[in-house]
Protein backbone atom coordinates (compact mmCIF):
# COMPACT_ATOMS: atom_id res chain seq x y z
CA UNK A 1 0.00 0.00 0.00
CA UNK A 2 1.38 3.22 -0.84
CA UNK A 3 1.13 6.20 1.43
CA UNK A 4 -0.03 9.45 0.58
CA UNK A 5 0.55 12.09 3.65
CA UNK A 6 3.63 14.62 3.01
CA UNK A 7 6.13 13.84 6.13
CA UNK A 8 7.97 17.05 7.69
CA UNK A 9 11.53 15.82 7.95
CA UNK A 10 13.34 16.88 11.48
CA UNK A 11 16.48 18.90 11.76
CA UNK A 12 18.06 21.02 8.31
CA UNK A 13 15.94 18.24 6.16
CA UNK A 14 13.14 20.27 7.10
CA UNK A 15 13.35 23.21 4.39
CA UNK A 16 11.15 25.56 6.50
CA UNK A 17 14.11 25.50 9.41
CA UNK A 18 16.61 25.22 6.68
CA UNK A 19 15.18 28.59 5.01
CA UNK A 20 14.83 30.19 8.53
CA UNK A 21 18.67 29.42 9.43
CA UNK A 22 19.51 30.46 6.27
CA UNK A 23 17.34 33.84 5.71
CA UNK A 24 18.10 34.80 9.65
CA UNK A 25 21.83 33.94 8.81
CA UNK A 26 21.91 31.57 12.05
CA UNK A 27 24.04 29.19 10.21
CA UNK A 28 26.64 29.24 13.21
CA UNK A 29 24.07 29.80 15.50
CA UNK A 30 22.95 26.96 18.05
CA UNK A 31 19.76 25.75 17.62
CA UNK A 32 17.91 22.89 18.38
CA UNK A 33 19.63 19.81 18.70
CA UNK A 34 19.40 16.48 20.82
CA UNK A 35 23.35 16.47 21.09
CA UNK A 36 23.48 16.74 24.81
CA UNK A 37 24.79 13.78 26.53
CA UNK A 38 21.72 12.51 28.37
CA UNK A 39 19.81 11.93 25.41
CA UNK A 40 22.49 11.03 22.92
CA UNK A 41 22.49 7.45 24.87
CA UNK A 42 18.50 7.78 23.76
CA UNK A 43 18.94 8.76 20.30
CA UNK A 44 22.23 5.44 19.62
CA UNK A 45 19.59 3.04 21.34
CA UNK A 46 16.72 3.93 18.77
CA UNK A 47 19.60 3.93 15.92
CA UNK A 48 20.73 0.66 16.59
CA UNK A 49 17.32 -0.86 16.59
CA UNK A 50 16.98 0.70 13.21
CA UNK A 51 18.69 -2.81 11.67
CA UNK A 52 15.57 -5.16 13.81
CA UNK A 53 13.06 -3.27 12.15
CA UNK A 54 12.33 -6.10 9.70
CA UNK A 55 13.20 -9.71 9.38
CA UNK A 56 12.55 -13.42 8.79
CA UNK A 57 9.21 -14.76 9.37
CA UNK A 58 8.67 -18.34 10.93
CA UNK A 59 7.64 -20.37 7.96
CA UNK A 60 5.47 -22.34 11.17
CA UNK A 61 2.74 -20.46 10.93
CA UNK A 62 0.01 -20.43 13.90
CA UNK A 63 -3.47 -20.51 13.29
CA UNK A 64 -4.96 -16.76 12.21
CA UNK A 65 -8.91 -17.60 12.49
CA UNK A 66 -9.34 -16.00 15.94
CA UNK A 67 -8.81 -11.77 14.96
CA UNK A 68 -10.36 -10.86 18.07
CA UNK A 69 -8.83 -13.05 20.25
CA UNK A 70 -5.26 -12.62 18.74
CA UNK A 71 -5.66 -9.14 19.06
CA UNK A 72 -6.14 -9.73 22.99
CA UNK A 73 -2.80 -11.07 22.89
CA UNK A 74 -0.97 -9.03 20.93
CA UNK A 75 -2.77 -6.07 23.01
CA UNK A 76 -1.13 -8.34 26.40
CA UNK A 77 2.27 -8.85 25.16
CA UNK A 78 2.46 -5.17 24.04
CA UNK A 79 1.70 -4.13 27.39
CA UNK A 80 4.20 -6.71 29.34
CA UNK A 81 6.55 -5.29 27.12
CA UNK A 82 6.14 -2.09 28.84
CA UNK A 83 3.30 -0.35 26.64
CA UNK A 84 0.50 1.87 28.22
CA UNK A 85 -1.49 2.14 25.22
CA UNK A 86 -2.06 -0.05 22.69
CA UNK A 87 -4.59 -0.25 19.81
CA UNK A 88 -5.23 -2.00 16.49
CA UNK A 89 -6.39 -0.31 13.18
CA UNK A 90 -6.60 -1.67 9.31
CA UNK A 91 -3.44 0.56 8.00
CA UNK A 92 -4.66 3.03 4.78
CA UNK A 93 -2.75 5.13 2.61
CA UNK A 94 -3.68 8.52 4.68
CA UNK A 95 -1.25 6.45 7.61
CA UNK A 96 1.94 6.02 5.40
CA UNK A 97 4.65 8.70 4.41
CA UNK A 98 3.74 9.69 0.68
CA UNK A 99 5.47 7.86 -2.17
CA UNK A 100 6.63 4.88 0.76
CA UNK A 101 4.87 1.42 0.21
CA UNK A 102 4.13 -0.76 3.51
CA UNK A 103 3.25 -3.89 2.42
CA UNK A 104 0.83 -5.10 4.96
CA UNK A 105 -2.89 -5.04 6.60
CA UNK A 106 -3.13 -3.73 9.75
CA UNK A 107 -0.95 -1.07 12.17
CA UNK A 108 -0.77 -1.93 15.97
CA UNK A 109 0.32 1.14 18.34
CA UNK A 110 1.90 0.60 21.58
CA UNK A 111 2.60 4.29 23.31
CA UNK A 112 3.98 4.95 26.48
CA UNK A 113 3.11 7.30 28.46
CA UNK A 114 6.14 10.28 29.63
CA UNK A 115 6.66 11.34 33.49
CA UNK A 116 4.69 14.16 33.91
CA UNK A 117 6.35 15.21 37.11
CA UNK A 118 9.29 16.16 35.18
CA UNK A 119 7.38 19.49 33.49
CA UNK A 120 8.41 20.69 37.34
CA UNK A 121 12.19 20.48 36.35
CA UNK A 122 12.62 22.22 33.43
CA UNK A 123 12.63 22.01 29.59
CA UNK A 124 16.14 19.49 29.93
CA UNK A 125 14.38 17.29 32.18
CA UNK A 126 11.37 17.07 29.81
CA UNK A 127 13.29 16.55 26.82
CA UNK A 128 15.47 13.87 28.44
CA UNK A 129 12.12 11.95 29.03
CA UNK A 130 10.51 12.54 25.53
CA UNK A 131 14.15 10.85 24.14
CA UNK A 132 13.72 8.11 27.07
CA UNK A 133 9.76 7.58 26.09
CA UNK A 134 11.29 7.32 22.57
CA UNK A 135 13.69 5.25 22.86
CA UNK A 136 11.25 2.92 25.16
CA UNK A 137 9.13 2.66 22.42
CA UNK A 138 11.54 1.67 19.99
CA UNK A 139 12.48 -1.59 21.95
CA UNK A 140 8.57 -2.13 22.45
CA UNK A 141 7.83 -2.10 18.51
CA UNK A 142 11.23 -3.88 17.92
CA UNK A 143 10.03 -6.96 20.47
CA UNK A 144 6.49 -6.53 19.58
CA UNK A 145 7.37 -7.04 15.76
CA UNK A 146 9.74 -9.96 16.23
CA UNK A 147 7.35 -11.75 17.87
CA UNK A 148 4.79 -11.28 15.57
CA UNK A 149 7.25 -12.61 12.95
CA UNK A 150 7.92 -15.55 15.44
CA UNK A 151 4.21 -16.00 14.94
CA UNK A 152 4.71 -17.07 11.78
CA UNK A 153 3.19 -13.44 10.17
CA UNK A 154 5.28 -10.27 8.63
CA UNK A 155 5.80 -7.50 10.53
CA UNK A 156 7.80 -4.36 10.77
CA UNK A 157 9.04 -2.00 13.82
CA UNK A 158 8.46 1.67 13.11
CA UNK A 159 10.14 4.16 15.25
CA UNK A 160 12.71 7.13 15.45
CA UNK A 161 15.23 4.97 14.24
CA UNK A 162 13.19 4.24 11.25
CA UNK A 163 9.61 4.35 9.68
CA UNK A 164 7.34 4.79 7.08
CA UNK A 165 3.85 5.31 8.70
CA UNK A 166 2.68 8.59 10.64
CA UNK A 167 2.05 8.48 14.52
CA UNK A 168 -1.40 10.75 14.72
CA UNK A 169 -3.70 9.57 12.29
CA UNK A 170 -2.82 5.73 13.20
CA UNK A 171 -3.69 7.50 16.95
CA UNK A 172 -6.58 8.71 15.91
CA UNK A 173 -8.45 5.44 14.11
CA UNK A 174 -7.18 3.00 16.80
CA UNK A 175 -9.74 5.39 19.28
CA UNK A 176 -6.60 6.98 21.42
CA UNK A 177 -7.92 10.23 20.99
CA UNK A 178 -8.88 13.51 18.88
CA UNK A 179 -7.00 16.04 17.66
CA UNK A 180 -5.80 18.91 19.85
CA UNK A 181 -6.03 22.26 19.39
CA UNK A 182 -1.74 22.09 20.10
CA UNK A 183 -1.90 20.09 17.00
CA UNK A 184 -1.48 16.47 18.99
CA UNK A 185 -3.47 13.76 19.34
CA UNK A 186 -5.41 14.42 23.59
CA UNK A 187 -5.94 11.13 25.29
CA UNK A 188 -8.31 11.74 28.11
CA UNK A 189 -5.89 10.73 30.67
CA UNK A 190 -2.47 10.89 29.32
CA UNK A 191 -3.22 14.51 27.53
CA UNK A 192 -0.65 14.29 25.04
CA UNK A 193 2.42 13.06 27.50
CA UNK A 194 2.67 9.60 25.75
CA UNK A 195 5.21 8.89 22.25
CA UNK A 196 4.45 5.87 19.63
CA UNK A 197 6.02 2.67 18.76
CA UNK A 198 4.25 1.18 15.53
CA UNK A 199 4.03 -2.32 14.06
CA UNK A 200 2.80 -3.23 10.70
CA UNK A 201 1.51 -6.78 10.11
CA UNK A 202 -0.08 -8.86 7.94
CA UNK A 203 -1.45 -10.68 10.94
CA UNK A 204 -5.19 -10.84 10.88
CA UNK A 205 -6.36 -8.55 14.23
CA UNK A 206 -9.99 -7.22 15.20
CA UNK A 207 -9.47 -3.39 14.81
CA UNK A 208 -10.29 -0.62 17.23
CA UNK A 209 -12.87 2.29 16.20
CA UNK A 210 -11.85 6.18 16.64
CA UNK A 211 -12.97 7.57 20.00
CA UNK A 212 -14.37 11.17 20.52
CA UNK A 213 -15.07 12.19 24.62
CA UNK A 214 -15.59 16.02 23.54
CA UNK A 215 -11.73 17.52 23.44
CA UNK A 216 -12.48 19.28 20.18
CA UNK A 217 -15.49 20.83 21.60
CA UNK A 218 -13.15 21.82 25.22
CA UNK A 219 -10.07 23.01 22.54
CA UNK A 220 -12.74 25.56 20.15
CA UNK A 221 -13.26 26.98 23.97
CA UNK A 222 -9.93 26.77 26.25
CA UNK A 223 -6.88 28.83 25.22
CA UNK A 224 -3.98 27.52 27.58
CA UNK A 225 -2.21 26.42 25.18
CA UNK A 226 -2.30 29.60 22.86
CA UNK A 227 -1.73 31.70 26.08
CA UNK A 228 1.03 29.98 26.70
CA UNK A 229 2.63 29.40 23.37
CA UNK A 230 6.08 31.36 23.43
CA UNK A 231 5.84 32.51 19.19
CA UNK A 232 1.81 32.67 19.11
CA UNK A 233 2.27 30.04 16.71
CA UNK A 234 -1.36 27.80 17.77
CA UNK A 235 -3.85 29.33 15.36
CA UNK A 236 -7.52 30.08 15.81
CA UNK A 237 -9.22 28.64 12.58
CA UNK A 238 -9.17 24.58 11.87
CA UNK A 239 -9.01 22.97 8.63
CA UNK A 240 -10.46 19.23 7.72
CA UNK A 241 -8.43 16.71 6.38
CA UNK A 242 -10.06 13.61 5.44
CA UNK A 243 -13.27 15.27 7.60
CA UNK A 244 -11.13 15.50 10.15
CA UNK A 245 -10.99 18.92 12.13
CA UNK A 246 -7.57 19.51 13.01
CA UNK A 247 -5.33 23.02 13.88
CA UNK A 248 -2.58 23.95 11.64
CA UNK A 249 0.59 25.20 14.00
CA UNK A 250 2.49 27.83 12.09
CA UNK A 251 5.87 26.55 11.86
CA UNK A 252 7.41 29.86 10.98
CA UNK A 253 6.38 31.02 14.29
CA UNK A 254 6.98 27.91 16.64
CA UNK A 255 10.51 27.06 15.54
CA UNK A 256 11.91 30.47 16.55
CA UNK A 257 11.51 28.54 20.17
CA UNK A 258 11.48 25.33 19.67
CA UNK A 259 13.94 24.46 16.67
CA UNK A 260 16.30 27.90 16.87
CA UNK A 261 16.85 28.00 20.50
CA UNK A 262 19.55 24.97 22.52
CA UNK A 263 16.16 24.36 25.06
CA UNK A 264 13.45 22.14 23.67
CA UNK A 265 9.66 24.01 23.88
CA UNK A 266 7.08 21.85 25.10
CA UNK A 267 5.19 23.87 26.79
CA UNK A 268 2.09 23.53 24.32
CA UNK A 269 1.38 19.97 25.32
CA UNK A 270 2.62 20.37 28.95
CA UNK A 271 -0.29 23.14 29.68
CA UNK A 272 -2.83 21.07 28.50
CA UNK A 273 -5.43 20.93 30.75
CA UNK A 274 -6.06 16.77 29.90
CA UNK A 275 -3.07 16.30 31.79
CA UNK A 276 -4.95 17.43 35.17
CA UNK A 277 -6.42 13.94 35.57
CA UNK A 278 -3.34 11.79 35.39
CA UNK A 279 -1.21 14.39 37.75
CA UNK A 280 -3.69 16.69 39.74
CA UNK A 281 -1.08 18.32 41.87
CA UNK A 282 1.41 18.52 39.44
CA UNK A 283 -0.59 20.04 37.05
CA UNK A 284 -2.02 22.56 39.06
CA UNK A 285 1.84 23.64 40.19
CA UNK A 286 3.29 23.36 37.09
CA UNK A 287 0.36 26.08 35.76
CA UNK A 288 1.41 28.16 39.23
CA UNK A 289 5.00 28.18 37.33
CA UNK A 290 3.43 29.29 34.20
CA UNK A 291 1.42 32.13 35.29
CA UNK A 292 4.51 33.56 37.47
CA UNK A 293 6.75 33.44 34.57
CA UNK A 294 3.78 35.92 32.83
CA UNK A 295 2.46 32.35 30.58
CA UNK A 296 4.54 32.86 27.71
CA UNK A 297 7.99 33.43 28.51
CA UNK A 298 9.93 29.66 27.40
CA UNK A 299 11.10 26.97 29.94
CA UNK A 300 14.80 27.82 31.14
CA UNK A 301 17.29 26.12 32.96
CA UNK B 1 7.68 33.50 4.22
CA UNK B 2 4.95 32.93 2.29
CA UNK B 3 1.96 30.68 3.92
CA UNK B 4 0.62 28.12 1.10
CA UNK B 5 -2.24 25.65 2.09
CA UNK B 6 -2.81 22.69 -0.16
CA UNK B 7 -6.12 21.63 -0.51
CA UNK B 8 -7.35 18.57 -2.04
CA UNK B 9 -10.95 18.32 -3.81
CA UNK B 10 -12.24 14.85 -4.56
CA UNK B 11 -14.11 13.83 -7.31
CA UNK B 12 -17.31 13.85 -4.98
CA UNK B 13 -16.36 17.41 -4.24
CA UNK B 14 -15.08 16.51 -0.32
CA UNK B 15 -12.23 19.12 0.35
CA UNK B 16 -9.62 17.33 2.60
CA UNK B 17 -6.54 20.07 3.52
CA UNK B 18 -3.21 18.27 3.00
CA UNK B 19 -1.54 20.69 5.03
CA UNK B 20 0.45 24.30 5.49
CA UNK B 21 3.56 24.84 3.59
CA UNK B 22 5.83 27.34 3.35
CA UNK B 23 7.29 27.82 -0.13
CA UNK B 24 5.45 27.49 -3.90
CA UNK B 25 8.29 24.96 -4.44
CA UNK B 26 8.08 22.96 -1.81
CA UNK B 27 3.90 22.96 -2.32
CA UNK B 28 3.71 22.60 -6.03
CA UNK B 29 7.05 19.56 -5.08
CA UNK B 30 4.09 17.63 -2.89
CA UNK B 31 1.01 17.99 -5.21
CA UNK B 32 3.27 16.84 -8.04
CA UNK B 33 4.30 13.65 -5.80
CA UNK B 34 0.17 13.19 -5.07
CA UNK B 35 -0.84 13.98 -8.88
CA UNK B 36 1.29 10.60 -9.52
CA UNK B 37 -0.43 8.46 -7.60
CA UNK B 38 -3.17 6.42 -9.74
CA UNK B 39 -5.45 6.65 -6.75
CA UNK B 40 -5.37 10.39 -6.56
CA UNK B 41 -5.86 10.46 -9.91
CA UNK B 42 -9.66 12.33 -9.64
CA UNK B 43 -8.34 14.71 -7.42
CA UNK B 44 -8.02 18.63 -8.28
CA UNK B 45 -5.43 20.29 -6.34
CA UNK B 46 -5.51 24.08 -5.06
CA UNK B 47 -2.24 25.84 -3.90
CA UNK B 48 -3.79 28.90 -1.63
CA UNK B 49 -3.10 31.27 0.82
CA UNK B 50 -6.36 30.71 2.46
CA UNK B 51 -7.62 28.03 5.13
CA UNK B 52 -10.77 27.05 2.91
CA UNK B 53 -11.12 26.71 -0.33
CA UNK B 54 -12.28 29.48 -2.54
Amino acid sequence: MRGTTPRREQGMADPVLASMVHAMGLESAPHYSAAKPGIQAYRNRWAELAKFRDGPVNPQRIEGNDPAGMARQIKAKAMELGADLVGICRLQPHMIDLGKDVPHEFAIAACVAEDYEKVLLGADAVEEEAMRVYAKCAEIATDLAAHIRSCGYPARAHHNGGREVQAIPIFYQVGFGELGRHGSLIHEKYGSSFRPGIVTTDLPLAEDRPREFGVQDFCLNCNVCRLNCPGDAIPDDYVRTHGIKRWLIDLEKCYPYSRLREEYCHLCVDVCPYNVKSHPDTFRAFLKQRKKVGYKTPQSR
Amino acid sequence: MEKLYIHEIRPDGEISTVGLFYSREEAEKIVAQLQSLPEKSGCRYEIVEEETVR
